[in-house]
């Protein structure tokens, strides 16, 4: 783990372009058998946030972030996107996804595509697009995250962090009017964290809704605006960055921020 | 001789006396054990006496000819007594004879290897046959023949119609006879003549034909619901095989035959008297030996001429072997991708269904799916496709549980986050499953299939022993046509080993073009 | 199983797998009472198709024809485990003159279908003079194929032994037939023992070619029950008893395959991970 840019503290963004409600999870819990995985979890994510997920393994928080696009179901309670409440499946669901875009660990580009298709793929085949212009947006997002002369390449041919930024570009292709990043450098080698981190951050002060669920406290610093702390599938803590790592309320979080940086 | 006439006499004498205590015995001897024999020059009794016992080639499925009951264990039919009487004649009780079955294709073999000192069973003279051996004899002449229901329109083969189904043995002679004869005549086939007789007894077919006698067993065993009809309409001689140059033997049996007309009438008598069918002793034929094996087999040897001389034989054999291959890979392929898809359904009965089927069918022998289809599928009454069919449906059922696996295995190494990263595009089911999971899948299918692929061709030699004419087979119908079985089995083995070459060339080009790097 | 390929069902997912589901039962149930249905309007169920069953005469003679199927299994088992060991380590070989023919000899056994191979001994030998019974014919046409095939599994096994493990060996001071015999092999035949065990299921099967070579085991004693005219010839019946064994035999091998399989996972004593007890190579 590394905190890019030390010093740097503080969400760059004015707190005035946050909007209305985007994402409304409402008293949601979620079963794996007799486990309990989410507890009562409330959160509203406004238009233009950028919300960290943060909080020790099997807290609930990659779960969280998995049921907002119903990759994971929920046992009761509702999530809402942009007012309507998530399709339980079929083509609705299908279209709600093209609307929430997914950044994963593992990237999870596919494999048999190059890159170039890797990012038409949702264009030509959810929204119809044509071929070409498919093409030229991918390019568009590609040279934006830096990738763009790896565009004939297949995945495997890529570093983790080019092929991570070339996953962002996929979920940018589909205009979405979220984006849920789960752990999205936890699979990276060292060096490769910053040139990720800094394609987030430039998304972040574009105004783009995002979800991220990281323990990368330098990009809670200098990105988000709103740290939500989980534990044993519970939401603990809700809190600005800077109060949130200076100053937690809980001992939970204490106890884990100091954990955090003990392992450093 | 006079002394055996004289012996046999006196056993008469016994006979009698003991026909007059019933209860001395519940089986009576048809003939004596003769006690003084003198044989000079026959190897194969020199062989009997150094072992104090008499081996006998017989069938045991041919029920009157020559049958085992499998309860008792008693051995029973003309050709079973024709073999008791020629080891009585040679001195030989009932406890010094030991029985081997022998089947129809392995007959000359074990006249030479020596596995059996000679053979009885519906074995008819013919010239191929004598190049290899020697036949005493003939002790029977009969000819194709017809089984009827008891009081059927049909008197003769001259009855037969469009609307009348012959039933007989799966590719042998009389079934090819009355393709020859009667085209217009409806046919079916099973493997064995049991089952026509099956099919006969429930109205499915209208006759069975096959060389008399064996109708006759048959008949004896049902004789009120059946009956042989007809003069045979081809001949046949039935003749007691024996290890070639074994000239003193032969001629001992031979007039064995001739002198004693009055056993021999006895023999036919108890075994398919009941028939009402008479059938003449004929004459025996002293053919003069062609001598020294060495003779024959100096020409068989290894050569081109195997090839080149039965190029109709083998085109058959490998058209069918690859018919087999092909059409059984195709109904495995479409079967394999349907069970494979239940395997990895969201429908947990399904997969329930699929497991069941694999497990079942992979932990079976294919040579006994085979044999279900073979034998099991006539006992339901169904039209009847064929044996070739049958056996490419057996293939096919059993190379799919190989593919299914491979399906679910090649689905299961796409990476779950594969199919979740495009669920999260927004890619309905279909095309998370045909742009995404398939492709990828598809990768890491073909080598192993293709390896399934070259075990279902290796596996297509299994019908052999269900009568389809494919490469499997070829030994044997080769081997009538006088071939050296090895030269033979040597150039089958090479095919297998081309064609099997030929598919893992294959395989690599395939593998190398279409790795997926990950 | 895999759910990852498809969403978590939604409410009109989770009627339409249940129609899928009953509809699965359906076509299954319909498959199976029209055979059962057939069979019965064919009265293979009457008591004159079972009555030869009945006899214990009958099933000692089954009970003898399974023997016989097991001898050759047996004896094909031990003899294909040595040959796979031999030619498996000169396929290894590090001396190209041993190797190459290993290669060979196994690329030729396991190309040539084991139903020729018995053939080629039982009708083909004689021609020279060498007479093979037809159970040495059943027991060696399986020792070549299933020995060269389990030489294959076993290079495999060396190959997956990380190269640490042997250069470690090498750093103690052994030589390099310590090195296979000692750290080496064990690991190797530790890892494939269930792909090793599930071969032996293919041997199993493929005794039953026997029957097209005339040897005397299960199924030629099941056809020989099926021609029984005085009993009904019930060919279909003692086809299902003989299934039944077979079945019954094979799955009790492969389960112990599997059982192999898990207790070697689980076992701390090799570091590799065991292949999975799916047959590799189908035989016959």
């Amino acid at each position: 783990m590394v905190m890019p840019e030390e010093g740097n503290a503080g969400p760059e963004r004015p707190l005035a372009e946050v909007g209305e409600p985007l994402v409304v999870v409402r008293d949601v819990q979620k079963h794996y058998g007799d486990f309990l995985a989410l507890k009562n979890v409330d959160l509203t994510v406004n238009r233009g946030e950028v919300v960290v997920l943060i909080g020790p393994s099997g807290s609930g928080k990659s779960t969280l972030c998995r049921s907002i696009n119903r990759l994971e179901t929920i046992t009761s309670g509702s999530i809402t996107i942009d007012g309507k409440e998530l399709p339980k499946e079929g083509r609705a669901l299908a279209e709600l996804r093209a609307d929430v875009g997914m950044v994963f660990q593992s990237f999870n580009l596919f494999a048999h595509l190059t890159i170039l298709e890797n990012v038409t793929l949702g264009p030509i085949n959810v929204k119809g697009m044509k071929k070409k212009e498919a093409d030229e947006l991918a390019m568009t997002h590609l040279d934006r995250v830096g990738v763009g002369q790896q565009a004939d390449k297949l995945p495997a041919e890529l570093s983790g962090g080019q092929q991570q930024r070339v996953a962002i570009a996929r979920a940018l292709a589909m205009k979405p009017k979220v984006m849920l990043f789960d752990e999205p450098t936890s699979a990276l080698d060292p060096e490769m964290i910053t040139e990720v981190l800094d394609a987030l951050i430039d998304l972040a002060r574009e105004g783009m809704t995002m979800i991220v669920v990281t323990h990368e406290m330098g990009f809670a610093r200098q990105a988000a605006d709103r740290v939500v702390f989980m534990a044993d599938g519970q939401i603990v803590e809700e809190a600005e960055p800077e109060q949130f790592f200076t100053n937690p309320g809980s001992d939970r979080a204490k106890d884990f921020l100091s954990k955090l940086l003990t392992a450093h | 001789m006079r002394r055996l006439i004289a012996a046999l006499a006196g056993a008469i004498m016994l006979l009698a006396t003991l026909a007059a205590v019933p209860a001395a015995a519940d089986v009576q001897p048809l003939f004596p054990v003769n006690q003084d024999v003198t044989l000079q020059g026959s190897p194969t009794y020199d062989r009997m006496k150094d072992r104090d016992g008499v081996v006998v080639g017989v069938k045991e499925d041919q029920p009157g000819l020559g049958a085992i009951d499998v309860v008792t264990g008693e051995r029973s039919g003309f050709d079973v007594d024709i073999a008791r009487w020629i080891a009585a004649s040679l001195g030989f009780a009932e406890d010094q004879i030991t029985y081997k079955a022998i089947a129809s294709a392995n007959r000359e073999q074990a006249i030479k290897n020596g596995d059996i000192d000679y053979y009885v069973g519906t074995y008819s003279i013919t010239g191929a046959r004598k190049k290899q051996i020697d036949f005493a004899g003939p002790y029977l002449t009969t000819g194709q023949s017809l089984l009827v229901p008891r009081g059927s329109g049909i008197r003769s083969e001259k009855d037969l119609g469009p609307d009348t189904k012959v039933c007989s043995a799966t590719g042998s002679a009389p079934i090819q006879n009355i393709k020859k004869a009667f085209p217009d005549v409806p046919t079916t086939e099973f493997d064995v003549y049991s089952a026509c007789v099956e099919a006969l007894r429930n109205g499915q077919v209208d006759a069975v034909t096959t060389d008399q006698p064996i109708l006759l067993g048959y008949a004896a065993l049902y004789p009120d619901e059946m009956e042989v009809v007809g003069e045979p309409f081809t001949e046949e001689n039935y003749g007691v095989g024996l290890l070639k140059g074994d000239d003193a033997l032969r001629s001992w049996i031979n007039r064995l035959f001739t002198d004693h007309p009055g056993t021999w009438q006895k023999i036919y008598d108890s075994n398919l008297g009941s028939t009402g069918v008479t059938i003449p002793q004929p004459e025996v034929d002293n053919y003069r030996s062609t001598g020294e094996s060495s003779v024959a087999s100096d020409d068989a040897g290894p050569r081109a001429g195997v090839i080149t001389d039965n190029l109709d034989l083998w085109g058959e054999a490998l058209r069918n072997t690859l018919l087999l291959f092909f059409a059984g890979g195709a109904l495995a392929v479409v079967l394999g991708f349907v069970v494979g898809a239940m395997r990895v359904s969201p429908v947990p009965i399904a997969r329930a269904v699929g497991a069941v089927y694999v497990n079942l069918i992979r932990n079976t022998p294919l040579t006994v799916i085979f044999f279900f289809f073979a034998f099991g599928y006539p006992a339901l009454g169904l039209p009847t496709p064929g044996f070739t069919v049958l056996a490419i449906g057996a293939l096919g059922i059993y190379t799919a549980t190989y593919i299914a696996e491979v399906i679910r295995a090649g689905i299961n190494t796409v990476p779950a986050g594969q199919a979740e990263a495009a669920r999260a595009i927004g890619l309905p089911f279909t095309k998370v499953m045909t742009l995404v999971v398939l492709p990828q899948a598809f990768r890491s299918v073909v080598p192993p299939m293709m390896s399934v692929l070259i075990a279902l061709l290796k596996n297509t030699t299994v019908a052999a022993g269900f009568s389809v004419a494919e490469l499997g087979v070829i030994r044997a119908n080769l081997s009538e046509r006088g071939e050296d079985a090895l030269a033979v089995l040597l150039c089958v083995a090479a095919i297998f080993v081309v064609m099997v070459l030929v598919l893992s060339a294959i395989q690599r080009t395939i593998e190398n073009r279409w790795k997926v790097a990950r | 199983m895999s759910s990852v390929l498809y969403d978590v069902a939604g409410p009109r997912a989770i009627v339409r797998n249940r129609v899928l589901g009953v509809l699965t039962v359906l076509l299954v149930a319909a498959l199976l009472g029209f055979v059962i249905y057939r069979m019965i309007v064919m009265g293979q169920f009457s008591a004159d198709k079972w009555e030869v069953f009945s006899y214990g005469a009958v099933w000692r003679q089954i009970a003898e024809a399974t023997g016989r199927t097991l001898a050759a299994f047996g004896t094909a088992a031990v003899l294909s485990l040595i040959t796979g060991l031999a030619l498996g380590i000169a396929r290894v070989s590090d001396h190209r003159w041993i190797r190459l023919p290993a290669t060979a000899v196994i690329e030729l056994l396991r190309a040539i279908p084991v139903l020729i191979l018995m053939m080629l001994l039982y009708y083909g030998f004689p021609e020279f003079g060498v007479h093979v019974p037809s159970y040495w014919a059943v027991v060696i046409a399986l020792t070549a194929y299933n020995g060269s095939v389990l030489a294959e599994v076993l290079r495999t096994g060396v190959d997956s032994v990380p190269r640490g493990q042997s250069e470690a060996a090498y750093a103690i001071g052994l030589r390099k037939i310590g090195v296979m015999r000692l750290v080496v092999l064990p690991q190797a035949v530790r890892a494939m023992l269930p792909v090793i065990i599930a071969q032996l299921v293919v041997t199993l099967k493929d005794t039953a070619l026997g029957y097209i070579i005339t040897y005397n085991e299960l199924l030629y004693y099941a056809r020989l029950i099926g021609t029984q005219a005085q009993y009904d010839s019930p060919i279909l019946q003692a086809g299902m008893v003989a299934a039944v064994i077979y079945i019954a035999l094979c799955l009790t091998l492969a389960g112990f395959a599997k059982w192999v399989e898990g207790r070697t996972r689980r076992s701390p004593r090799t570091k590799v991970t065991p292949a999975p007890a799916e047959i590799v190579d189908e035989g016959a």
